[in-house]
């Protein structure tokens, strides 16, 4: 189990962006974070992913502490990041950029091939466009890219922030079908987004954050019946 | 074609090959920090500094019993610049990344200028104006063909520039550090995400600009000798050739370089040696009207 618990952080001294927030996500279930925007979703994955230190709480992967451990550090500890922004390397190829992921073991030339070639087989697509440059393919392609190129290390944890911010419905089905499918292969997500409807679906276990603070959590099932009352308690209306 | 120009192409070669190992360094660090390092024409007279101290100035000065030989010298002092490029990095710019702080590249950059004059200035007041002589390389002058005569200095920094070339790109292209470095360059949180270690990577391209900062400084030492400001004018060539290459394109900056160094060499012949430094602001000002982005620079294509 991956835990956020009580965390607190901020980007300047003065104000916390997250005051007392706690996360569980549950072995291979996807759990899902939504919120309205500044409700600090993507502070919270930030902390989780090394990238800001909190003030207070811990984060713990399986009993392991991750608190204070540096970003670059997550991939060898078996933790892939999904960041909103794009981070594939756009001058390189779509085969340099999945080799890359191998980063942490790049020294096991065997365990190279052997991770490529299932990485291919569970992207036909990247395998197909492998000599393209990155930067050539479109943002939903890009989006897949990194994710292959983060099931290289074969993680335990697949953490996305918005995976599908930016794009068309009909690619973004297949962002959200990539990640079931993981799901289905063992992999513990953990699910930011502000597709309130895609992420209810996909998720099995949800939580809401308001303003840095856990407002409510629960399963699917009892986000699913309550969703209208829900979104319109949010915008006050 | 005879001789004089013969003579002139191959040295606009020669130059040009030598420029390309300080526009090397200054691209790699700029690609990786998004830092223009103004001290680095300081890092190359760090260079030839080093070898005089090495090869003939412990001994002048000091009046050491040995000098070391000047062929010995030369890893040295690339050792040394490269140790000096890490402590840059390590004292000056690296808390200017760790603090939060709005647009910290600008904060670096004014950082470096003031490195840059405190070098100058530094070396000025310690050592003196004075034009120092290391030891040579290889001496006299080497018969090429027909009446083409080449300084064996010259000889020597071409071909050592040569390897030192080969061997920077191979580093950058054939390792995985370097596949790392491009993969900083392109993007910094991508690389994080697969595991590089960004600072790490920092301080790899400094420890490098340095290296083949020192190592350009010490093979024209012999040349051209060494004084406070002998990095000032190769440092504007090289800014000017990492803009004709393209900014941050690592192929770009050897061609550049060899055009700009052939360039320079004819024009002198055929228009004015007086004006000889004059004419890479005019490839620079011809680039940025005609071609902004450079000969092999990638046009950003933002999401």
């Amino acid at each position: 189990m991956l835990s956020a618990h009580n965390i607190v952080a901020g980007y300047v001294d003065e104000i916390d962006i997250l005051q007392d927030v706690s996360v569980d996500a549950e072995r291979e279930q996807i759990t899902s974070v939504i919120g309205p925007n500044g409700s600090g979703k993507s502070t919270l994955v930030r902390v989780i992913c090394g990238f800001l230190h909190p003030k207070s709480g811990t984060v713990t992967w399986d009993g392991t502490d991750l608190t204070g451990r540096s970003s670059h550090d997550m991939a060898g500890l078996g933790i892939c990041y999904l960041p909103q922004e794009r981070t594939v390397f756009p001058h390189l190829t779509v085969e340099q950029n999945i080799r890359l992921g191998a980063w942490t073991f790049r020294n096991d030339k065997a365990r190279i091939g052997r991770e490529l070639e299932r990485v291919y087989e569970l992207f036909p697509l990247m395998r197909e466009r492998r000599r393209s440059k990155a930067g050539d393919l479109s943002g939903g392609m890009q989006k897949i890219l990194e994710i292959a190129r983060g099931m290289m290390i074969r993680p335990e944890i697949l953490i996305c922030d918005e995976p599908t911010v930016g794009l068309a419905p009909i690619i973004a089905k297949e962002v959200y079908d990539t990640i079931e499918r993981l799901k289905a292969d063992g992999l513990t997500i953990l699910l930011v987004d502000q597709n309130v409807r895609e992420a209810i679906r996909v998720g099995d276990h949800v939580y809401v954050l308001e303003v840095g603070q856990n407002k409510v959590s629960g399963t699917k099932s009892e986000f699913e019946t309550n969703l209208h009352d829900m979104i319109k308690d949010w915008l006050q209306i | 074609m005879d001789y004089y120009v013969l003579s002139q192409i191959v040295n606009g070669l020669i130059f040009g090959l030598i420029y390309a190992l300080i526009a090397l360094g200054l691209t790699v660090v700029f690609s990786i920090m998004r830092v223009v390092n103004f001290s680095h024409g300081e890092f190359y007279m760090l260079g030839g500094y080093t070898l005089y101290a090495l090869t003939a100035g412990g001994a002048a000065l000091f009046s050491l019993p040995f000098v070391v030989p000047t062929i010995v010298a030369l890893p040295l002092a690339m050792a040394v610049v490269a140790m000096f490029g890490v402590a840059v990095e390590r004292g000056l710019l690296r808390p200017v990344y760790t603090v939060r702080m709005d647009r910290p590249e600008e904060y670096a950059i004014i950082l470096t200028f003031g490195l840059s004059l405190f070098l100058q200035y530094g070396a000025l007041t310690t050592v003196g104006p004075y034009e120092m002589t290391p030891g040579s390389f290889w001496e006299g002058s080497k018969h090429i063909l027909g009446d083409l005569w080449l300084a064996g200095d010259r000889l020597f920094a071409a071909g050592t520039s040569a390897l030192l070339i080969a061997a920077t790109l191979f580093f950058i292209y054939g390792t995985w550090t370097g596949r790392a470095l491009m993969a900083t360059a392109q993007n910094r949180v991508g690389a994080t995400v697969v595991g590089v270690d960004p600072v790490r990577m920092n301080v790899i391209a400094m420890a490098l600009a340095g290296l083949l900062a020192g190592a350009a400084g010490s093979l024209l030492a012999p040349v051209f000798l060494v004084y406070p400001d002998v990095g000032q004018i190769p440092v504007i060539k090289a800014f000017v050739i990492i803009v004709l290459g393209g900014m941050g394109s690592i192929p770009g900056a050897v061609v550049a370089a060899l055009i700009l160094g052939v360039v320079e060499s004819l024009a002198s012949v055929y228009i004015s040696v007086a004006y000889r430094d004059v004419f890479a602001f005019l490839v620079l000002i011809g680039v940025l009207l005609f071609r902004p982005h450079g000969l092999f620079g990638q046009k950003e294509r933002r999401a």
